[in-house]
Parts: C-alpha cells; structure tokens; sequence
C-alpha cells in the first residue's frame, strides 16, 4: 500500500530555515523537478511544522502545507490554525511529505510515533465532516485530529482545500487538488502524550501567562474576540476598500447587513480557537432555515463573507454562511470560489456569456439562488462549473470573447478581499508575493500608519500614507514582507503579532519564543535572515518555472479608476507601480528580471541556488 | 462672564469602540485652548479606564492602539489644540486578514 520512511532532519538545516515556509521550500526546490505537472505523482505535498511548535503559548499553532501549485504553477503554501500542526509535532514528527501516487485512495495514520498507511476506497466521495468522523470512529480515536479532502479535491478542482479537523482551512492555492492527485483523502494525527520536550519550559509558561494578562489591553486583540476578522466590513467599507461587484467597487451599499456586529446579532452561536490561544476569534453559526448550517463546519470569516457578499452582491448573511459551508464540506477554497462566482455573474450581466453556455443557468450579482447553484456545479465540476473550477484565469481563456479582462487574478490566483487602489502596499504584495495573489504577505498599509513603538522594533519610525507608493512604502512593504514570511517559517498566527491590528506580543517576543524553544541564542536579525533565505528560495523556485518581473502585476482593472464607493475614481497608476516593483528587486538584491542575484544567494548561504539557477547560463557563455 | 469654549464633535469608527462608548458618535465641550489630550481625558471620564490604557503608554504618549484622527488627518501630538468645530475621529486601525 506504499512506502513509510522516516528521515532525521540536521539540527543546522533548523537553524538555518526554522520550519514551515522555511524547509518546505527547501526541500520543493531541492527536490522537484522544474516543469513538473502539480498533479502528477512528480510533485510532493508536504506538511511542515517548526521548531516553536507546540509550546504552550497563544499564537503558535498553524501547520504549513506546500507543493507546487496546481492553481499558479507556482511554489505554494498554505497554512492552517488549529490542533494539528502541535499534535503532529507531539506524535514524534515535524513534517510529513507525501510524495508519488497511490493506486488505490489511501489515509495516513500516526499515532505515538507510529505511521501506517490505510485503505481510504470508503471515504473517496465523503464529505469533510463525515470523513473526518467516519475515520475517529473507525480508529476508535475520537480525539485524533484530521486533514482531509472533500469531494472537490478528489475532482482536482484547481482551489481545492485541506480541511483540518472540518473547520480550519489550508484553503490557497490548490493543495486539495494535489492530495486528490495522489488518492490520499486524509492525514490522520493522535499523540496521547506530549513526545517532544522545550529547552525553558518556565520561560515559556511565563510568556504565555504575560499574553493571558495582557491582551485585554489591545483594542484591537479586544475586537477580534468579539467579533473575529468580521470586524473588518465596516471599516473597510466605509475606506472604500472593500471589494464589490467583482472589484468593480470599494464600499457596498448593504454591508451594515453583513458586518461583525450583525453576524453576532444574527447568526453567532459560538466561538471557537486554536491551540493554546485566548483571543476566540473562530465563529461558530447557525444560520436560518432554508440555509440552516452546522456549527461544526465553522462560520465564514471576514474573506469568505466580502467573498460571498460584496463582492457577489449579497448581503444575507444565511446565504454567506451556507455557501461558506458548502466550501468547508466539499473542500474548497473559499476566496477564490467567491472570485470565480463574481467573475461569472459578471459575464452574465455584461452579455459575455449567456444562458447557452452555462447549461440554462443565468447568475447575476445578487443571485443567491444563483449563487449557490453554481458553487454546487464548481465543487461537482457540472458542466460550466467545471469551466470554472479551473480558477478565472483559466476559465477566461476558455470562454474568450474578452473574457479576461473581469477574471481579477494575480498568476492566476484569485485576487483576496483587500481592494489595493486604496491601500497600495498590498496591491505591491499581491504583485509579489511568491503563491500569487495573497492578503498575507505583507501587513496592510494602514499598519504603517501608526506611531507604534511595535513599527520600530522593525526598523520603521515614521508612519507611511496608505497611498504612498514612494520608497518609504517600497522600504516598509520588504520589511513587512520578512517579517510574515518570518511567521510563515515557524507558523505562528499573524493576527496575534504587532503590526497587525490585533497583535498583542511585538516581534520581540518571538525571539524570546524561539530561544526558549530551542536553547538557541538566536536574535531577530538572525531570524529575519532566515525569513528572507525563505523568501528567495521560493522566488528562486518560480524564477526556475519561468516566472518573470512581467508576472509581477496586477490585473488591469486595478490601473483603472474605482467605478464607485468612498474611495470612487481612485486608480494605481501604473508607471508609479512599475517603478516601485523595480525598487523592490533592488532593495532585495534582484535584478531587473526580478532573479536573485548570486551575491545575495551567496549572503543568504544558497549557493545551491546559484548553480541551479545560473549553470545554464555559464555554461552557454563559456 | 462666561469663558469661551470650543465644541467639537467625536466619531467612534470602530463596532467595539462604539460597543465600549454606547455612542457612534457626540459632541463635547471644552474650554478654549483645550488639546486633544484634554478631550481624551474626558473621554475617558465618561466611558471609563479601559480606554485609557488603549489609548496611552506608560510615558502618556499615543500607543497607536487607536487611531486618532483631526479632521481626517492622522495625528501623532496629544498637545494640539482644538478649535471649534473639530471633528476628532477613534478608530482601531483595521489592517488585513
């Protein structure tokens, strides 16, 4: 039924890439093949934790999951809250990589140090929940933690999802689709004692006890308790940055319906957390018949509700908080199914395409009859959701007709709900961040505009215009850009670290984290050095697919105005854009192709690199 | 003789200040040659500690925790003064994800 074997890891190779986005790249790089299709048994599925996992403070708890991208073809990685990643690292493992194609579906269960492959054949079909509950009731292990696909992977629909325990998503990027490729449906975890000890476990009580005293002291951290990252509609609305109508528009004239306060009024029965984390901020919903939901597949978050909401035309939360469920049990990304939906209903309305070529079905913004059709026709690839299940890039190019211009992407990944025309950083970060299109690359501009102390820790001590595409931005976008990248290496949540709004620890506290952890002396230098190894292996990596500086863009509606909202007429100006994204190569030490360059290979202790991205090139100059 | 006084209207952008506050919005009096420190202060009278602490360091310097705007122009000096018909505008600076 297929080959287990377990490697040691040398304690440098830690030391130099920490975990998460950091080896996972590593190993992409090293071991992949270039060219290779995602969803051949030539692509590898890792799940990485770090060397920080499982210590018992808030924060620290997501598993990265990474492969070459099926959506972007693309290095990609996506990372999950939760239990996992610290129940993983407590059985005797900090990674797990998946690699060829089994015959037959399989699920991978590791108990206590222990891992066994196991038929999967009556679970292909399942739906997330009932896999996930099928496989504990079998194990006879109602407490093992599960990342499993749904049906929507297994179909190799393009944005398909990993579903951890069916409620925290792996949600970008298509790495459902890779599992799907190699007929495994679950990774299945259970430590029934904790089989992993820290170098200071009172220091590491100690930071924890600080988070628990002090995080009611953040306004911000106080938010996202009470109303999660729903909290966000409002003002953003109200700043003209919320997507609407497919990025059409900035404000929503019903967003009061779908804002924080109303899903608490409304829908809200419970909230959830993460390992280890005070702040709650998970939904749990219940929504009204006829769109009645489980609570147990979790409540849609600020992406999936602008996703399904503004940026669809619909302002029921019940609608929202179904087609989230929908995502959740099929296993599907749900920001780039919103994408998708708004991306069609677009068409629709602009006479692109007709009912002739969607199989009788019409879906106009505001539909949510329509809506919830066609996401059931895309996580079932049905006729024109089939089309669409290859994400909007892909699709456009099959419908034609100019088709192109409405599919909002950025290397073919679905653009998030952060509208760039009015914070221009993230626009930057979208352009270059190395999985495409993606909120969490880099903070948000308004992050910057703060006087905070946090900013400094970061080498920031002036605060920077949400419109500055100047050099000051450039400068914060790279430092912000090492700084999460950082995070992404040890997976640890964004949103429990300044500069984000709901941050209560500042970048300090992770190197007495990390330290604690490891018995190592490392500082933040040290740390944002290994970040910045990250993030140059994996742009080495799409720079190795034949990425080039003209895939670092955005789509063109971005460089044209905001056709209404607060922020109405306001546009990216293009050559200003252009020349911020050279600035960028150069401060990172890339040239004008945007390829690291070998000196700061060389200082990043990747000289590996070198020779695989440059030997060609010797080699035809000699 | 009455002093002067200047008027000056606060905005609380943010559902969980408005939450804290009980209000989306107010205005308040104060003495001419009041600053913005001076109408935080009494803020924080009416609507209690909590949001002294989100809104000042140990060293009563801004934390930044919340933003605070004068005529939509963001302002990092408690000492400024305050004219009539200032609009003074609290929010949690909302970033992404």
């Amino acid at each position: 039924m297929g080959e287990i074997r377990v490697e040691s890891v040398p304690e440098d190779l830690y030391r130099e890439y920490l975990g998460g986005r950091g080896l996972a790249a590593y190993i992409l790089f090293r071991e992949l093949k270039p060219h290779i299709d995602p969803l051949s048994p030539d692509n590898k599925l890792i799940f990485a934790t770090s060397v920080i996992t499982g210590v018992p403070v808030p924060g620290v708890n997501r598993i990265v999951v990474a492969a070459k991208s099926p959506l972007t073809g693309t290095y990609c990685e996506s990372e999950a809250g939760g239990f996992f990643a610290p129940e993983l690292k407590y059985a005797g493992f900090d990674m797990v990589i998946i690699e060829g194609r089994s015959e037959k579906p399989v699920y991978l269960w590791i108990r206590d140090g222990n891992a066994e492959l196991r038929d999967a054949s009556h679970l292909w079909g399942k739906l997330t929940k009932d896999t996930t509950e099928e496989i504990r009731r079998e194990l006879g292990e109602p407490l093992a933690r599960v990342a499993c696909i749904g049906p929507a992977g297994e179909k190799l629909v393009r944005f398909a999802n990993i579903m951890f325990d069916h409620r925290y998503a792996a949600g970008r990027g298509g790495l459902g689709a890779v599992m799907g490729s190699k007929r495994l449906k679950a990774v299945v975890v259970r430590a029934t004692r904790r089989g992993v000890n820290f170098y200071d476990e009172k220091k590491l009580v100690e930071i924890a006890r600080w988070f628990y005293e002090n995080w009611r002291k953040q306004p911000g951290a106080v938010s996202r308790s009470t109303y999660g990252t729903a909290e966000l509609v409002t003002p953003l609305n109200r700043d003209g940055t919320l997507p609407t109508l497919n990025f059409r528009g900035g404000s929503f004239e019903r967003a009061e319906e779908i804002s924080g306060e109303t899903l608490n009024k409304t829908i809200l029965v419970g909230r959830s957390t993460c390992f280890a984390c005070s702040i709650k901020c998970k939904p749990d919903v219940k929504a009204k018949e006829p769109y009645e939901t489980d609570p147990a597949y979790g409540g849609p978050e600020y992406e999936t509700i602008a996703a399904f909401g503004s940026l669809c035309g619909i302002s029921d939360l019940n609608v929202i908080a179904y087609a989230n469920q929908i995502c959740n049990a099929y296993g599907v990304d749900t920001i780039s199914a919103g994408v998708v939906v708004a991306f069609a209903m677009e068409l629709f309305e602009r006479g692109v395409i007709s009912e002739r070529d969607a199989g009788g079905l019409r879906v106009k913004f505001g539909d949510s009859e329509g809506l919830l059709r066609l996401l059931h026709m895309i996580v079932n690839r049905e006729g024109f959701g089939s089309v669409l299940a290859e994400g909007v890039k892909r699709a456009a190019e099959v419908i034609g007709r100019g088709a192109e211009k409405y599919a909002i992407h950025v290397k073919s990944r679905e653009v998030p709900m952060h509208e760039p025309r009015g914070k221009v950083g993230v626009g930057l970060a979208y352009a270059l961040s190395p999985i495409g299109a993606d909120h969490l690359q880099s903070p948000h501009d308004p992050s910057f505009e703060r006087t905070a102390e946090h900013l400094v820790a970061l080498g920031v001590t002036r605060p920077v215009n949400r419109l500055d595409l100047s050099y000051e931005k450039v400068r914060v976008v790279y430092y912000g850009m090492l700084w999460w990248s950082l995070l992404d290496c040890l997976g640890v949540c964004k949103f429990t670290f300044t500069p984000h709004s709901a941050g209560v620890y500042t970048p300090n506290h992770l190197v007495e984290i990390v330290n604690a952890a490891t018995g190592w002396q490392m500082s933040l230098w040290t740390l944002l050095k290994a970040s910045e190894r990250a993030l140059n292996l994996t742009r080495a990596f799409n720079v190795r697919e034949g990425f080039t500086s003209r895939e670092d863009t955005l789509s063109e509606r971005f460089f044209g105005e905001l056709e209404f909202g607060a922020r109405r007429g306001q546009r990216i100006d293009r050559d200003t854009f252009i020349k911020a994204i050279k600035l960028f190569y150069s401060i990172a030490g890339w040239d004008e192709e945007g390829r690291p360059k070998p000196s700061k290979l060389y200082e990043l202790g990747l000289d590996y690199v070198v020779e695989e991205l440059y030997s060609e090139e010797q080699s035809s100059k000699s | 003789m009455k002093s002067k006084v200047v008027r000056v209207r606060v905005k609380y952008l943010s559902e969980l200040l408005q939450s804290v506050t009980g209000n989306v919005e107010e205005d308040v009096v104060l003495e001419e040659g009041s600053t913005l420190r001076d109408l935080l202060r009494r803020v924080v009278n009416l609507h209690g500690e909590r949001l002294r602490e989100w809104l000042f360091n140990e060293r009563e310097e801004f934390t930044g925790n919340i933003l605070v705007l004068v005529n939509g122009e963001v302002t990092p000096n408690p000492e400024r003064r305050l004219r009539d018909g200032d609009t003074i505008i609290l929010t949690i600076p909302f970033n992404g994800g």
